[in-house]
């Protein structure tokens, strides 16, 4: 919904979380009257509920509903935008997201890893890369084909690697032809 | 050549109908599902269930609140229609895990089991006695699964907040990014906002990748004989189906806005009105979009948007589109 600065979630479905949303409110008298959730969960009543919500969080910041989530144990946070989520406190101690060094096309970011494993945890090593400079370490080294027959797919055009006149197989202009083979 | 078509063939091995025939890839897999008021949780023991790992809900015995959840009230034999649909092929036992007694039994059936998933406030359960700290020294096989709202780690984890689907939803980012933009000045005010999706999907992304996140850990003890920890926060789940999002600011310093229901990276590519309903239409290069416009007969469309850095631009979007809709 709507607040002051920007918008805002909030979810108050217990019992005790729609009491602490109607006691930040100052509208307990709410809470007297939809006290059940089969009564909330009316159409009728939803529309209620939800028409003192909006008018009373637009007079708001999210810094204050957020802090009154906190104080009256209800949820609510920020609709985050990727800027929200690459500069959040909380996220950056999570390395929520990722910024990586790619040793070809520099510095990226991305989301993380998602879960997070305590023994096996996932990580972002690098990003795509220009077409075929894998060709060598993936058909020779762990395929188990000759140099030769690699040469031999190269001339029937069977594999191939990128080419100037295509922009997007390429690597960088800068790249040094050296950072990030794997091969040999 | 085979003798059977690719189709039959897939038909044939695929076909649902002949599932209890064959073997369950997950029936050696004991999961003790001790979720909370979470359809993350649910839909993550839904999932392994479906492939036959032997998924025990354990509820306290006044029931998970989750079965409150529904439409407007509907329930089936007082039941949610929600909980209903995530309750399939599972065990249901009760045990409260506030008294002792019940924590004793929990720590019996821990022992044997392989997998673990809760949704309590982080560190709830590791003050009941009956964490992963403390499980993992009877049963150092136990691959324990917690989902939660912020994680369990960082300087939100210590809220006291539960975990609900349209704060996950708010938090992915994707709730930013959908929705009537704030220009477009024909819709009404309370139209223009940032939208969530329908359904509950942060909760069911955040599930997905939960049982994701089990699998690979039951690959992982496979090699290793080790159980671990999986720490889920479904924001960050959905956050990870957001396309480049973070990948553009990261290069521009710029956020991708609400795009209403075009796509900034292609277009035509969008929902349409027909004359008996709403269709989908893409027609971006400059091919396509050559060939849209000539069976619409609209050849002035192509020169007023030639090349298709004239056609991503989200001024163009509405207005195209109008066109295209007459």
């Amino acid at each position: 919904m709507r607040c002051k600065n920007s918008f805002v979630a909030i979810a108050a479905f217990s019992e005790d979380e729609f009491r602490g949303l109607c006691e930040a409110m100052n509208r307990l008298d709410l809470f007297e009257k939809y006290a059940s959730i089969d009564e909330r969960l009316k159409e009728e009543n939803q529309d209620v509920i939800y028409k003192t919500l909006h008018d009373w969080a637009k007079e708001k910041t999210v810094e204050e509903l957020i802090e009154l989530s906190n104080k009256f144990g209800f949820a609510s946070d920020k609709v985050m935008s990727s800027k929200d989520q690459y500069e959040d406190e909380h996220w950056k101690e999570r390395k929520s997201i990722w910024v990586y060094d790619d040793p070809i096309s520099g510095s990226l970011a991305e989301v993380a890893p998602v879960p997070k494993l305590s023994e096996s945890p996932g990580r972002i090593k690098w990003t795509a890369r220009p077409t075929g400079i894998d060709n060598e370490h993936v058909f020779i080294r762990i395929l188990g084909l000759s140099k030769e027959e690699v040469e031999e797919l190269y001339k029937k055009n069977v594999i191939g690697r990128w080419i100037e006149q295509i922009p997007w197989t390429c690597p960088p202009p800068d790249w040094n032809g050296k950072d990030g083979l794997f091969y040999p | 050549m085979e003798e059977k078509s690719w189709h039959d063939w897939a038909k044939e091995n695929c076909d649902p109908f002949k599932a209890s025939e064959k073997p369950e890839a997950l029936s050696d897999v004991v999961v003790l599902d001790v979720s909370y008021g979470s359809f993350a949780g649910l839909y993550a023991s839904s999932l392994l269930a479906e492939y036959g790992a032997k998924v025990i809900r354990i509820e306290p015995p006044e029931g998970d609140v989750a079965r409150k959840m529904t439409p407007y009230g509907i329930k089936i034999n007082n039941t949610g229609l929600a909980y209903i649909v995530e309750g399939r092929n599972k065990y249901h036992i009760t045990l409260d895990l506030t008294k002792e007694e019940g924590r004793e039994i929990f720590i019996e059936m821990a022992k044997k089991a392989d997998v673990l998933i809760e949704t309590y406030k982080p560190g709830y359960m590791d003050s009941l006695g009956i964490g992963y700290r403390q499980l993992r020294k009877i049963n150092p096989r136990l691959i324990y699964c917690a989902i939660s709202s912020y994680g369990h780690f960082g300087p939100k984890a210590k809220s006291n907040k539960n975990d609900y689907d349209v704060v996950d939803q708010a938090m992915s980012g994707m709730a930013w990014t959908t929705g009537i933009p704030e220009e477009y000045e024909e819709f009404p005010e309370h139209a223009r906002v940032p939208t969530k999706l329908g359904p509950w999907i942060g909760w069911y992304v955040g599930g997905g990748f939960a049982a994701f996140g089990i699998m690979v850990a039951l690959w992982y003890r496979l090699m290793s004989g080790k159980g671990q920890f999986i720490d889920v926060c479904p924001a960050e789940a959905q956050a990870k189906t957001n396309n480049y999002y973070v990948q553009y600011y990261h290069t521009k310093k710029k956020v991708v806005g609400r795009v209403a229901n075009f796509d900034p990276a292609v277009f035509v590519y969008t929902i349409v009105r027909a004359k008996d309903g709403m269709a989908f239409m893409a027609g971006f290069s400059d091919i396509n979009f050559y060939a849209l416009t000539s069976i619409i007969d609209r050849p002035d469309l192509r020169e007023k948007y030639p090349t298709i850095h004239h056609r991503l631009n989200p001024e163009t979007w509405p207005k195209c589109l109008a066109e295209i809709e007459k």
